[in-house]
């Protein structure tokens, strides 16, 4: 079985408020700033890491990014990947979800066949979820959101899904993209020997050029179809109201509150 | 940080997670009900930290011992007294068998330890003072192919833990000129005569067990022992000493997270709107002091690990890093009490365990006294 895992470098969530977004460009000035594996494509690796267990298999990790995201998919092979590709060039650059998910597909493509695509089910910073259901588009397969459970059944993979009134189980024939809910596992802790190893396993840099049939207008910033609108800066200060009056009064008055709360 | 790299930042952030997600509960455990963490040390083990730097052969990492120190500087970031254990799980013993043990001796005991489900302990220390070895008492006598020892230890860290320990004992009259008369002994901890005794209440290091051993007509056989016969300062020498740099990591990330606390909790603390932090310029100089000889003190650290890389004899600058470190430790701690104000000296704070865990490493396992008046003689 041949596992994808796409797997996006995000700002340390540790570091948020140090965080700032340009108000000129709109985007997130990142300077100083250490960069991580998304939280929930650590669950899409351990996953993967799971089935290959359990069924054998090869894991490949993709990203989109930097340069600098080598580092992250260092970490996915230090976790257990067995081969990393990472898509880097300025002509995919500012890319919104669309062209992010057209992108990745265009290297799912060149890099598979795979049996399962894996990848987490929505990133720190950008936290859309559309791009695992996109590639799914783009590629004309099955896709799944939000899964607490993946296997495989021989033929198809099984995932499981909650609902508000309980759990539905899915079966997608495969090649499917599936992205998970990071409730769906606990990611082990990574082996120090693994670390040491991860710089003898294959690592790519791939750019638009290497994949041929990338059709240009769906890429980049100029292939995105939406762009940033206004930016409205939240102010929060803190006041404090004191209620007065009985139990049932001051509850009523909380209740109001909430509601003006909810309408505005 | 010259001696940062790719690889270097994952080894960090992986012994960050292993801190976060078992030091910081079993920490916990050691300190409100004495409990040694032995789950946790083997999860070490399984890891692969404990072997970071044993040779791939014996099952190790081959790594060098800088990455040994980040990982140690990571684990005493939550706890000083979880990073000697893990220190006195890998480079303490395990060093000393790759580096003095017979090639059965390293088959034997040190795949098992790097798993992490073998431990050991080293006894030197006797109620006349550990460096008083002219009065030791524990002695070992040959009796065919057995070698019988008598006597006892005190204040031996994973007392009763351990499953095998590395037993020093008088095996002819100690010579002061020549250092002689001491062997090295391996002795299973469930052979039959090796008893426990009573475990320490001490200020700090909790949940190390720490206690009396006694021998009592234990017999091993003829070639369990580490080096020659009469000579237990060559491992001590070649192995024990330089490997005291461990300190180094284990005082600088205890010292690193105090401080960081510290600044947390003074950036964060208003008073009529005003963070201390910002109100108080001798907070700032006494905080950036502090900073000042935390850097030197990492720079020093990693300068000795890379020192050790290169095969040079670093006993003496890790006996300087036991030293200094505790020293800076304790005033770091103590200065960073004083700063939290009264919730300083609150257990649930989480900074006055690092105090007294300070005052533990000038004298555990190696009083700093006494180890530098040996500096004296590697120095000068
Ligand atoms: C503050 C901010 C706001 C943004 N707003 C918008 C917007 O309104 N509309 C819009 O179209 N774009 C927006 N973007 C851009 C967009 O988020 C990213 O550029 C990119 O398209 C990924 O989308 P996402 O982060 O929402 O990923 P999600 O769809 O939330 O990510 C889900 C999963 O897809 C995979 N994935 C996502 N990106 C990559 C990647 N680069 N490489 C490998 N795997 C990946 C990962 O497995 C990830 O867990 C915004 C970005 C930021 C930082
Ligand atoms: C928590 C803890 C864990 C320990 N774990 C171990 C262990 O695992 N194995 C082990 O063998 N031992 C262990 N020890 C023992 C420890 O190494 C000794 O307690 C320590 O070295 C001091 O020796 P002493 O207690 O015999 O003190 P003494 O020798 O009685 O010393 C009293 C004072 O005199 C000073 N002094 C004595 N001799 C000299 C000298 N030659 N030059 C200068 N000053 C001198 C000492 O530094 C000290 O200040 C542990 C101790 C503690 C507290």
């Amino acid at each position: 079985m041949r596992i994808a895992v796409c797997v996006k470098s995000v700002p340390d969530p540790d570091y948020y408020d140090q965080i700032i977004i340009d108000p000129v460009n709109k985007t997130l000035k990142r300077a100083g700033i250490p960069a991580v594996i998304n939280a929930s494509d650590k669950h899409a690796i351990e996953a993967a890491l799971q089935l290959k267990e359990k069924h054998g298999g090869e894991i490949t990790v993709i990203s989109m990014g930097p340069p600098a995201v080598e580092q992250q998919l260092r970490e996915a092979l230090a976790m257990g990947a067995d081969e990393a590709f990472l898509l880097s060039d300025r002509k995919v650059g500012g890319a919104d979800t669309l062209a992010t998910s057209y992108a990745l597909s265009k290297v799912i493509e060149k890099t598979g066949p795979y049996d399962l695509i894996l990848a987490g089910n929505e990133s720190a910073d950008g936290a859309t979820s559309h791009v695992p259901s996109q590639i799914g588009e783009w590629l004309g397969m099955g896709s799944l959101c939000s899964a607490l459970s993946v296997d495989m059944d021989g033929v198809n993979f099984i995932a499981t899904k909650k609902f508000e009134n309980g759990t539905a189980q899915f079966c997608l024939s495969s090649p499917c993209v599936i992205a998970v809910n990071q409730r769906i596992n606990k990611v082990r802790l990574t082996n120090m020997m693994a670390i040491l190893k991860a710089k003898k396993k294959p690592l790519t840099v791939l750019s638009a050029a290497d994949l041929p049939d990338l059709d240009e207008q769906y890429i980049g910033l100029s292939g995105s179809p939406t762009q940033n609108g206004e930016l409205h800066m939240v102010e929060s200060t803190k006041s404090c109201t004191m209620l007065e009056g009985t139990e049932e009064e001051t509850a009523a008055m909380i209740y109001d509150k909430i509601k003006q709360f909810i309408r505005e | 940080m010259w001696w940062m790299n790719e690889e270097r930042q994952m080894i960090v952030a992986a012994a960050k997670e292993f801190a976060e997600q078992e030091v910081a509960p079993a920490a916990k455990l050691m300190e409100e009900e004495e409990k040694y963490p032995r789950e946790a040390i083997r999860k070490l083990g399984e890891l692969g930290m404990l072997g970071l730097t044993i040779k791939e052969e014996y099952g190790g990492a081959g790594a060098d011992y800088i990455n040994y120190g980040l990982m140690i500087e990571e684990v005493s970031k939550v706890s000083h007294g979880f990073g000697l254990l893990a220190y006195l799980a890998s480079e303490l013993t395990l060093g000393l068998i790759e580096k003095m043990g017979t090639p059965e001796q390293v088959g034997e005991l040190i795949k098992k330890g790097v798993s992490g489900e073998k431990l050991y302990g080293i006894c030197f220390t006797e109620p006349c003072g550990v460096g008083n070895v002219a009065e030791y008492e524990t002695n070992a006598v040959l009796d065919g192919d057995e070698w019988v020892i008598n006597g006892g230890k005190i204040l031996i860290t994973n007392c009763g833990v351990a499953d095998t320990y590395f037993v020093v004992a008088k095996t002819s009259e100690y010579d002061p000129a020549t250092l002689r008369g001491l062997t090295y002994f391996v002795v299973p901890a469930d052979t039959p005569g090796v008893k426990f005794g009573h475990i320490e209440n001490k200020m700090g290091w909790h949940g190390s067990s720490t206690g009396q051993i006694y021998f009592d007509d234990v017999r091993i056989p003829k070639d369990a022992i580490i080096g020659e016969v009469d000579n237990a300062w060559l491992p001590l020498n070649v192995a024990l000493l330089p490997m005291f740099a461990t300190y180094g990591p284990m005082n600088l990330g205890s010292m690193e997270a105090v401080w960081e606390k510290t600044m947390f909790f003074l950036k964060n603390r208003i008073q009529q709107g005003v963070s201390l932090w910002d109100a108080h310029e001798s907070i700032r100089i006494d905080m950036i002091e502090m900073w000042g000889k935390i850097d030197n003190y990492r720079s020093a650290v990693y300068s000795a690990l890379e020192d050790e890389n290169r095969g040079e004899n670093i006993s003496a600058k890790s006996i300087a890093l036991k030293k200094e470190g505790a020293d800076l430790l304790e005033y770091v701690s103590s200065k960073c009490i004083e700063l939290h104000g009264g919730m300083g000296t609150v257990y649930e704070t989480g900074i006055e365990r690092f105090y007294r865990d300070a005052k533990m490493g000038t004298v555990g396992c190696g009083s700093n006294r006494t180890l530098m008046n040996n500096m004296v003689g590697v120095v000068f």
